[in-house]
């Protein structure tokens, strides 16, 4: 699905102390799975996730998705390859603070049709907060925003779930709970998460950990 | 209701909308009002000066031999003319909305010339009667009378009130209505017409006459005598008015522009507060053109509700302005203008051009992660 070449990814390139937060990275991420990118603060994961998602400019190499080159693809390309194929859930969980939680979670496919709507629906009873569907997320805790943010992600059936740090806001017995949500979304799609916390890798086929900008070791499961 | 849809925007934010919308109202609100009081003195020259002229030209020589006989003779011969009057005339004033004065014309003739000058200015007694032959009366149109605070059976003249322009007393008999803002009274029978001709006499043209007549008594009359001709008064007005005016559409212009600004910008600021909602559109994959579109849908829907709003308490407004302001200062007034009303409508499209340029720069620079990620 995703292969990496030669990747690199450089801030303030032109001037005299550029940052390198990607190194020469080379990759390949498919199959249904559960994928973990590790490693400490300012190590470049989140980098890495965002380059694969399309939502940052590389430097130099390539990343294709699914044999296509991102670099090649025009902004509006770029736009559909993201609603059609990819779901997000930020560390920040952006919600849009006059719609509702249902409308929320519509959002990515704007549309009030019969089947989204029990789909939503669906997505926020497995993660305990169905009976919110009708608050704004002003009426929400940060645990439960983070949960509209997940549904949100999954409402689409994105072929890749791209997550930034998606348990931070939990406590434990939540982020257990989310966990086994995106677990058993990866037996038909691949899930893509950045964590600094192993803990919720538990079930993840794959896991790679990054360091200054580089691969480190890539991890392996069963 | 799509969540996305402009429809459930409006829903949601119904306060900011209204805000927005009444910004926009009192604007055009502004706008228009400013623009028709500015009409309005144009209309008030046009129906003291330009109107009468368009029926008749005078010509006036106030020296002891008078207008010569054989100038007399040309005008009457010639194919524009359909009749000459002698005329003795007094000067009144009117204030315009502006505060600055327009000299009125008051004319005197006999009985027969005045029922002629009432068809040919198409005015009508609405109030009164003529006045007497030789009485000391006056029939004046009805704008003159509400400007000076005047009403039938008044008595004007400087003997009343000294900054009065007309000589001694006269009192008002007859109130006018029409579209030439004049007033006239009726000299005595015996008053020969060709003796008072020598020094002052009006000249009505014939039908479709006009530029005819102005053109050849241009060419005819001495720059010693005076001539008042349509054309003349035309260009002196333009040229008194000329500083007047530019004073007035630099006011409109800079009343216009600062108005689309602030409007352009506060919705702009409306749209920059949504920042990190249209970072997460784009990061789920809301192409920049179909954000845009969705923000210029709302923006435009505001401006419509505003231009509504605004139509309405404008039209309310210059019903107020009607009896209070125009009605008492005998002002003429026109309730839709055109000019006035494109200049309102600039407003609203300034206030469109002010805000989705900046939208769409914004849209194109938004970086999408630093943005969600960081609310930068």
């Amino acid at each position: 699905m995703f292969t990496c070449r030669n990747l690199y990814l450089i801030y303030d390139e032109k001037k005299s102390d550029p940052t390198y937060a990607l190194k020469d990275i080379n990759l390949e991420l498919s199959g249904n799975k559960l994928i973990g990118i590790m490693g400490p603060s300012g190590s470049g994961k989140s980098s890495l996730l965002y380059a694969l998602a399309s939502l940052k400019d590389i430097t130099s190499g390539s990343i294709t998705y699914n044999g296509q080159p991102i670099s090649s693809m025009g902004a509006g390309e770029r736009a559909l390859m993201r609603k059609e194929d990819f779901g997000f859930i930020f560390q920040r969980h952006f919600l849009i603070e006059y719609l509702t939680v249902l409308q929320n979670v519509l959002t990515p496919v704007n549309s009030v049709s019969k089947d989204l709507v029990n789909r939503a629906m669906e997505l926020l009873e497995k993660l305990s907060i169905g009976h919110l569907a009708n608050k704004k997320p002003a009426e929400l805790s940060v645990g439960q925003r983070q949960r509209v943010a997940i549904a949100r992600a999954l409402i689409s059936k994105p072929k890749v779930i791209f997550g930034d740090e998606i348990t931070a806001s939990l406590d434990h017995t939540s982020a257990k709970e989310v966990m086994a949500v995106l677990n058993e979304y990866k037996k038909e799609h691949l899930v893509i998460i950045v964590t600094h916390d192993p803990t919720i890798l538990v079930g993840a086929e794959e896991i790679v950990h990054i360091w200054d900008g580089t691969i480190s070791k890539i991890e392996k499961k069963g | 209701m799509k969540p996305l849809s402009t429809l459930n925007y409006f829903k949601k934010n119904i306060k900011k909308i209204l805000i927005l919308s009444t910004s926009i109202g009192f604007a055009i609100l502004f706008i228009y009002i400013l623009s028709v009081t500015i009409k309005t003195v144009d209309l008030s020259q046009e129906l003291i000066d330009s109107n009468p002229t368009e029926h008749f030209s005078i010509i006036i020589d106030r020296t002891p031999e008078g207008i010569p006989d054989e100038i007399i003779d040309e005008i009457l011969q010639h194919p524009s003319t359909e009749r000459t009057i002698g005329i003795r005339y007094v000067n009144t004033y009117y204030t315009h909305l502006m505060g600055g004065t327009m000299g009125v014309g008051i004319w005197f003739l006999n009985e027969v010339d005045s029922l002629y000058l009432l068809d040919k200015l198409q005015l009508q007694i609405k109030e009164g009667r003529l006045p007497q032959p030789g009485a000391k009366e006056l029939a004046l149109h009805e704008l003159l009378l509400q400007n000076k605070g005047l009403r039938l059976g008044d008595k004007i003249g400087n003997s009343i009130i000294s900054t009065e322009w007309i000589p001694g007393s006269y009192e008002i008999v007859g109130v006018l209505e029409g579209e030439s803002i004049t007033g006239f009274g009726v000299l005595e029978p015996d008053v020969d017409d060709e003796l008072l001709m020598k020094n002052m006499m009006m000249i009505f043209h014939k039908d479709g006459k006009l530029d005819d007549s102005n053109r050849f008594l241009n060419e005819l009359i001495p720059k010693e005598m005076s001539l008042i001709t349509n054309k003349n008064v035309k260009e002196m007005m333009e040229e008194n008015n000329r500083a007047l005016y530019s004073v007035l559409n630099i006011t409109l212009i800079v009343a216009i522009f600062v108005l689309s600004v602030t409007i352009g910008n506060s919705t702009y600021l409306q749209f920059f507060e949504r920042k990190k909602e249209y970072a997460l559109l784009r990061a789920l994959g809301f192409s920049r053109g179909w954000i845009f579109g969705k923000a210029f849908r709302e923006i435009a829907i505001t401006s419509l509700v505003g231009l509504l709003f605004g139509v309405v308490l404008t039209g309310i407004v210059l019903v107020l302005f009607i009896f209070l302001v125009f009605a008492k200062t005998g002002a003429p007034f026109q309730l839709f203008d055109l000019r006035a009303f494109i200049n309102s409508l600039t407003i609203v499209a300034s206030a469109l051009i002010f805000c989705l340029i900046p939208v769409w720069i914004f849209l194109g620079k938004i970086n999408v992660i630093e943005t969600i990620e960081r609310g930068e």
